[in-house]
């Protein structure tokens, strides 16, 4: 594979679309699914509900934290051996997970062993499908992260189905099977070199110079007060609902509502991304500041016609910033840096994701209804959107390349000799 | 003669003695007696209240209190000070059946009381209406009841449509039989022969229930098989992408760390080594 000047913006990028398809299906969708293992754990281990749900949540941090870690094993050893084996952690954490006798194993082998495993896979995914686009970065984007939205359909009746047939054990050992598709889905993320990867250097570099790059850290910053907002409607939507008096049924019917308009909003930003000329740090805003208003509309709201629509409208719109929130990152931090760049944020703004629902249970119990839940979490919205009006280039009208902001003239350890020949085209 | 009738008259004053010592018949009337009213069969469900009395006559102690108790435990609001004890069931059903006593606590006199047994056909309240395992472990399957006198239970399991009586000719099955509970265990579950409806019985003097629970194994090697198949399709997957790209690009070896063995490759593999270096 050549050294490349530019992102080949299709080609082998749409098989790496597919691989992240389905890896975050198989990453996001298993952790939503696995609601449905809860029971069967209670009453397999006779332990409280409490204790049972800290399998997911040691999952969800690990897979969070452990970001960087896989950004940085990628960065060193290229995208597709680190997917592969954390596509073999994962299975291995759920296969070990068959033959748990308690909840502590589980606690191990789902939450530390699969979480690492997921780290390992989805971040490295992600900046591999960056450098493979660029004029259509969103836009491949947004189809890759669909794949989180249509796995949660299938997956859990699929789950429901495998603890009746094979009961729990034999259905882990089956979603462990599953799991292991990460392997090949890691097969595909062949590897690409551009040409502005001698030049940031190996992990430690990136790292460093990360952290004093003031764009990098001001769209962090965003992105995890938009992270503490965002999960709100998808956590207590139902409760306000019933808060509201309505039936179980259709307040449910209405989550999966916003579950359709979400993937809608996500191919539609996505396309609108690369069509649209200029920096995507204003479409983030602009998907942001809509999604924060129609939260604030939330407590205002009481009709069912009104609820409907909002939530349509939220679906949308949440769904619409998530390919754009990524599309963002190269635009900043260059190419070069992107697995290290997205490992970091992944990191810090899961500090948001974990705070936000907490934070609004608490403005529940506090106050007695969702309402300021709403309003606080549409602010923190608009604060993030707010902080992304003073990334650079912000009021530009030309559209910026995927070069780094700042030139190769920094002072980097590479560690590595140039090219000594010139590289043609494969 | 003197000497003769000495003797008798002893003995005869000795029995007068003794007699007066003794109780005699006029010391039972000092004991309280109760008169109750009939022993009580609820049949048909709702059946026609029932009222249980107890009626203390000929006492000659002081009533302190008295009350009603069900299978030996007090029954709620039910003390009073009343020689005269009613006690009203309003639509009695199986599990109001027992053994009740009213009770009558004197002030100078050891307690006293009487019985009136309310029956009914036993009613099986509990029971699991299937049990799901793997083959191998241990199935337990249980039926509650409610209704006086306790029954007798059997377990019985459906071959073709019949009630079978369970013989134990494995020694895998334990049954635990209490008054009103019943439990039936299987150990090492066989795949080939436990399956199947597994029907618990209660009878009693009154009349019988039985209810129906399903006992379903499921075989360890049932997920082994979709296992492995997905494995091996994983692995062709793999093999399948790896080596399109290898026949489309065979000049590279795109993965790993540069280290030093690869330096020693041949010219052809030069680019693939700076390569490494970039990745």
């Amino acid at each position: 594979m050549a050294l490349r000047a530019e992102p080949p913006d299709g080609g082998w990028g749409w098989m790496v679309v597919l691989s992240a398809f389905f890896q975050s299906a198989l990453v996001f969708g298993v952790l939503r699914s696995f609601g449905v293992f809860f029971v069967e754990f209670v009453a397999a281990f006779e332990e409280p509900a409490a204790r049972v749900s800290w399998i997911a949540s040691i999952g969800i941090a690990v897979q969070q934290f452990g970001s960087p870690v896989g950004s940085a094993l990628s960065t060193e050893f290229g995208p597709r051996p680190v997917v592969m084996a954390g596509g073999i952690l994962a299975a291995l954490g759920m296969l070990l997970a068959a033959f748990a006798t308690s909840l502590t194993h589980l606690y191990l082998s789902i939450g530390l062993l699969s979480g690492s495993g997921w780290a390992l896979t989805f971040t490295p995914t992600l900046a591999c499908l960056s450098r493979y686009f660029s004029r259509r970065r969103s836009l491949a984007t947004g189809l890759a992260l669909t794949g989180v939205g249509l796995s949660s359909f299938a997956f859990a009746p699929l789950f429901q189905w495998l603890l009746s047939q094979y009961a729990w054990r034999g259905a882990l050992l089956l979603v462990s099977a599953l799991s292991l598709h990460l392997v090949a889905c890691g097969a595909l993320l062949r590897p690409l070199s551009l040409a502005e990867d001698p030049v940031v250097g190996g992990p430690g570099a990136q790292l460093a110079n990360l952290l004093h790059h003031g764009p990098f850290l001001r769209y962090t910053v965003a992105l995890t007060l938009i992270n503490t907002g965002y999960f709100i409607p998808y956590v207590h939507l139902v409760a306000h609902l019933r808060d509201l008096d309505w039936d179980p049924l259709p307040a449910a019917f209405l989550l999966s509502v916003a579950a359709i308009s979400d993937p809608v909003g996500r191919v539609a930003s996505g396309w609108l991304g690369d069509a649209v000329p200029g920096p995507v740090a204003r479409l983030l805003m602009l998907w942001t500041t809509l999604t924060g208003v129609i939260l604030a509309l939330y407590p205002g709201a009481q009709a069912p016609t009104a609820l409907v629509a909002l939530t349509v409208a939220y679906g949308f719109t949440s769904g619409a910033l998530t390919p754009v929130a990524f599309s963002v990152l190269p635009e900043l931090v260059g190419t070069g840096k992107i697995y290290c760049g997205l490992g970091l944020v992944q990191m810090v703004e899961s500090i948001g994701g974990l705070l936000g629902a907490p934070l609004s249970g608490y403005l529940r119990d506090v106050t007695g209804t969702y309402t300021a839940s709403f309003v606080v979490a549409g602010a923190f919205l608009l604060a993030g959107s707010g902080v992304l009006i003073t990334l650079p280039h912000f009021f530009c009208l030309s559209a910026p390349t995927s070069k780094p902001q700042d030139p190769v003239t920094e002072a980097l350890d590479t560690k590595v000799p140039l090219p000594r020949e010139g590289l043609g085209e494969d | 003669m003197s000497g003769s009738s000495l003797p008798s008259a002893l003995a005869l004053s000795l029995l007068l003695v003794s007699g007066s010592l003794l109780p005699g018949p006029g010391a039972a009337q000092n004991e309280p007696r109760i008169v109750t009213s009939e022993e009580v069969i609820i049949r048909e469900s709702p059946a026609p209240s029932v009222t249980l009395q107890c009626n203390l006559t000929s006492n000659s102690h002081t009533l302190t209190y008295s009350y009603w108790t069900k299978n030996g435990v007090e029954l709620t609001a039910t003390r009073k000070n009343a020689s005269n004890m009613e006690y009203r069931i309003n639509k009695p059903r199986a599990e109001d059946s027992g053994e009740y006593h009213c009770v009558y606590h004197f002030l100078s006199a050891p307690k006293a009381n009487a019985t009136i047994e309310v029956k009914a056909a036993p009613d099986i309240t509990g029971h699991k209406r299937s049990e799901n395992k793997n083959e191998g472990q241990d199935a337990m399957m249980y039926c509650k009841s409610v209704g006086y006198p306790y029954p007798e239970w059997i377990w019985r399991k459906k071959e073709n449509g019949m009630p079978m009586e369970i013989v134990n000719t494995s020694g895998r099955f334990i049954i635990i039989n209490r008054e009103n509970y019943t439990e039936l265990s299987i150990t090492n579950l066989q795949i080939t022969e436990d399956p199947g409806e597994y029907e618990c019985n209660a009878t009693n003097s009154i009349g019988s229930a039985s209810v129906v629970t399903i006992l379903r194994v499921r075989s360890h090697l049932a997920p082994l098989w979709p296992f492995l198949g997905i494995l091996a399709e994983i692995i062709i997957l793999v093999v399948i992408i790896v080596v399109y790209e290898k026949r489309k690009r065979p000049d590279e070896v795109p993965d790993g760390k540069p280290t030093l063995p690869t330096i020693t490759k041949i010219k052809t593999c030069a680019r693939e080594t700076q390569i490494k270096y970039y990745l």
